[in-house]
């Protein structure tokens, strides 16, 4: 029950219900999609970087049906990478990944990694892991320009 | 006191009548406790019955196993011994002869259960019916067991139903279930701390097995291991014949002209594509073969490597609205070129029962050869190979209470002897020289290399259970929990069910959308209490892209079910939309 409650925190249902920056970007600099062959999701992940996919990026976006968990991580990763120059925007997947597949608790401090933090729930549930990483996978694909992306192919 | 009555007073009379009345309640009330006993005493025989008949059967297993130590001392004789052992096989095959004598006398015992369970509901009506006597009519008769009793008390749990409402609605708790009790698994608890009660609803994926199998096996490794077909020696004559028992055994099962067209293999995947790249060698590029729109990828992925490599064309009948085949659609597939046509007996993502007889005959009026799929099929009902009438049938052992590893892939025979080799290796050649090698007939061509021994006896074991168990009341019992459980999910707002809306169209496998929650929300919910579904694509992807959604939660019911499994998921649907309505 307190897992459950972890899992799908307040934060994270209101992502869900209310995911920011859905839909597709216009224009847009780079893009790519992200698949889970588990369970048939699909995500598209829209990049605005005028100045180049390896310079500031401006805006992130993303379409796609998807459960709570990956919807909720796509709405957080959008905010949590915008307005950001490329390699903060690359620490910050590395964290976002370590975080959700990590065995060892969180390292540092939970508040500064703000709502990414309310996705540490999904670590008690192995089998939805990728759920929350589907995101942040092909949100990496987008940006090294290779237009797809698969939780099976890591 | 009659004696010291010498006058007459009237209030005399007056008790008399009342004595009268009296006497005529406690008449009543003999006959009543009669009926009782009498119902008792026959409850008794039969259990007494049923205990006489368990201890000849423990009698005879402990001659079986005395014999097993006689057989073991004379193996340690002089080789000059043989003879007496030939004498011991001899009686060991008598032994096995009357233990299928006993088993034929447990399933006599089984009916007598039944009905044994029927006189008991009967007994609680007429209890019921007691309860209902004016409490005055049986005050003061305190020696009355009923009278004591507090309505309710003995009353069942769930109200009593009609009779034909089946086994499903059988009024008891779960460790009452005389099926229940043979799945040993469904004891045992799943999740956090000290877990939930195991609501096991994923039945399509695999089942769960009865304790004879999980014997059968261990059985096997304990007394009985070794490889087939290759040894001289005692054992692996003795696996060779269990092995080919089994096959035997399942060869009647599913109504085969012969144990040689039952072909072993690892399940209904391997039996698909063996025949995709076996018989497959004979289609040319421009061939075409007819599949449907709602295959598992077993069904599906296999023809597409074939078509890839022979330059084949697939072809693809529709699947309605309502999730069944279109039968016109399907016809129209069909050209001068189809060889093959290959189709699912039941959805697995919708639990569609297809109209497979016309089916056959569309694809038989075209000449083409037929596979059915029947990894569903071959759960929810008794397999007749001769009446389907097609060229191959498929399935897999872990889904019919069976072992996993193992499964049956079954042909014609000439069609079979007619085919090339699927793999080769060992045991499935004829002669071998360094240029070529010539091969043996079916079934041995099809299966090189050591086989799936304990499975394929557990196999047979699975197919026993499922006989005693008898098909009757496996349908009768999943028919019930369908109607129920669907009943119940249509009071569910918000959730939508795919596939047929009668539940007379499908088996026990119900496919759910729900507005508020994506379907790995709902898995994971009900998992934590308890509730076992699957949720996702169920390997039928373009069936999802069809009805334009990305997967369902899937509750599939199994005859070893109850209601309590059904009224659990719907308690954690609730929970579901607490989370999420
Ligand atoms: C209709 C259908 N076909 C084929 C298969 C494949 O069976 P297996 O994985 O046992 O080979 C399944 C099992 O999921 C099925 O449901």
């Amino acid at each position: 029950m307190d897992d459950l409650d972890d899992l799908y925190q307040e934060i994270i249902l209101s992502h869900n219900k209310r995911p920011r920056n859905e839909g597709p970007l216009d224009p847009c600099d780079c893009q790519a999609e992200g698949y889970n062959p588990l369970c048939g999701d699909k995500i598209r992940v829209y990049v605005r970087a005028p100045g180049g996919c390896d310079g500031l990026i401006e805006a992130v976006s993303f379409t796609g049906e998807g459960c709570a968990i990956s919807r909720a991580s796509a709405s957080i990763m959008t905010d949590a990478v915008k307005n950001r120059p490329r390699a903060e925007v690359d620490a910050r997947i590395a964290e976002a990944l370590h975080l959700l597949t990590s065995r060892d608790e969180p390292a540092g401090d939970l508040m500064t990694l703000g709502d990414l933090a309310a996705l540490a729930g999904v670590r008690k549930f192995p089998p939805r892991v990728k759920c929350a990483t589907l995101a942040w996978h092909t949100l990496e694909s987008a940006l090294k320009g290779e237009g797809s992306a698969s939780t099976e192919r890591e | 006191m009659a004696g010291q009555s010498a006058s007459v007073d009237p209030r005399i009379g007056v008790e008399s009548a009342l004595f009268g009345i009296e006497s005529q309640l406690f008449g009543i009330e003999r006959r009543l406790i009669g009926l009782e006993r009498r119902l008792i005493g026959m409850e008794s025989r039969l259990f007494g019955m049923e205990s006489r008949l368990i201890g000849m059967e423990s009698g005879l297993f402990g001659m079986e196993s005395r014999l097993i130590g006689m057989e073991s001392r004379l193996i340690g004789m002089e080789s000059g011994l043989i003879g007496m052992e030939r004498r011991l096989i001899g009686m060991e095959s008598g032994l096995i002869g009357m233990e299928s004598g006993l088993s034929d006398m447990e399933s006599g015992l089984f009916g007598m259960e039944s009905g044994l369970f029927g006189m008991e509901r009967r007994l609680i009506a007429v209890d019921g019916r007691l309860i209902e006597v004016p409490w005055q009519w049986l005050r003061g008769g305190g020696r009355l067991m009923l009278a004591t009793r507090a309505p309710g008390q003995i009353a069942p749990e769930a109200p009593l139903r009609s009779p034909e409402d089946g086994l499903g609605s059988y009024p008891f708790p779960v460790s009452d279930d005389p099926i229940r009790a043979d799945f040993p698994i469904l004891s045992r608890t799943v999740g956090a701390g000290a877990g939930k009660p195991l609501a096991y609803l994923d039945n399509a994926a695999t089942a769960q097995k009865p304790r004879s199998v999980i014997d059968a096996v261990t059985r096997f490794y304990e007394h009985e291991n070794a490889n087939i077909h290759r040894g001289v020696h005692y054992l692996s004559m003795h696996a060779t014949d269990a092995y080919d028992g089994a096959r035997e055994r399942i060869a009647r099962a599913i109504g085969a002209a012969h144990p040689a067209e039952v072909i072993f293999v690892r399940g209904t995947t391997e039996a698909i594509n063996l025949v995709a790249s076996s018989l497959g060698q004979r289609f040319e590029a421009g061939d075409e073969i007819v599949l449907t729109g709602m295959e598992h990828h077993a069904n599906l992925v296999p023809w597409q490597l074939l078509a890839e490599r022979r330059g084949l064309t697939l072809r693809f009948a529709a699947v309605t609205d309502s999730g069944e085949i279109d039968l016109d659609d399907f016809r129209s597939q069909f050209t001068a070129r189809t060889r093959l046509a290959a189709f699912t007996q039941v959805s697995n993502a919708l639990g569609t029962i297809n109209p497979v007889a016309e089916m056959m005959a569309i694809a038989r009026e075209r000449g083409a050869y037929v596979l059915i799929d029947g990894a569903q099929g071959a759960a929810h009902g008794p397999v007749d190979v001769g009446a389907l009438g097609a060229d191959f049938y498929a399935f897999s052992g872990h889904k019919v209470v069976g072992p996993d590893g193992i499964g049956v892939l079954w042909g014609r025979r000439a069609l079979l002897d007619s085919m090339p080799p699927y793999q080769g290796g060992g045991d499935m050649i004829e002669r071998v020289t360094l240029t070529g090698s010539t091969f043996r007939s079916s079934p041995e061509r099809f299966e090189a290399g050591t086989p799936n021994i304990s499975g394929a006896i557990g196999l047979g074991a699975a197919f026993d259970y499922l006989a005693r168990i008898g098909w009757e009341t496996i349908e009768a019992r999943e028919r019930d929990l369908l109607d129920y459980a669907t009943a119940r999910l249509t009071e569910i707002e918000g959730l939508r069910i795919l596939g047929p809306a009668s539940t007379a169209a499908k088996v026990s496998v119900i496919s759910f959308v729900m507005d508020s929650a994506h379907p790995h929300d709902i898995g994971t919910i009900l998992d934590t209490e308890g509730v076992a579904i699957r949720a996702g694509h169920h390997c039928a992807q373009p069936l999802m892209e069809r009805f334009r959604i990305a997967g369902t939660a899937r509750a599939s019911i199994a005859f070893y079910n109850n209601r309590d499994d059904i009224d659990r998921l719907i308690a954690g649907l609730h929970k579901v939309k607490r989370f999420f309505g």
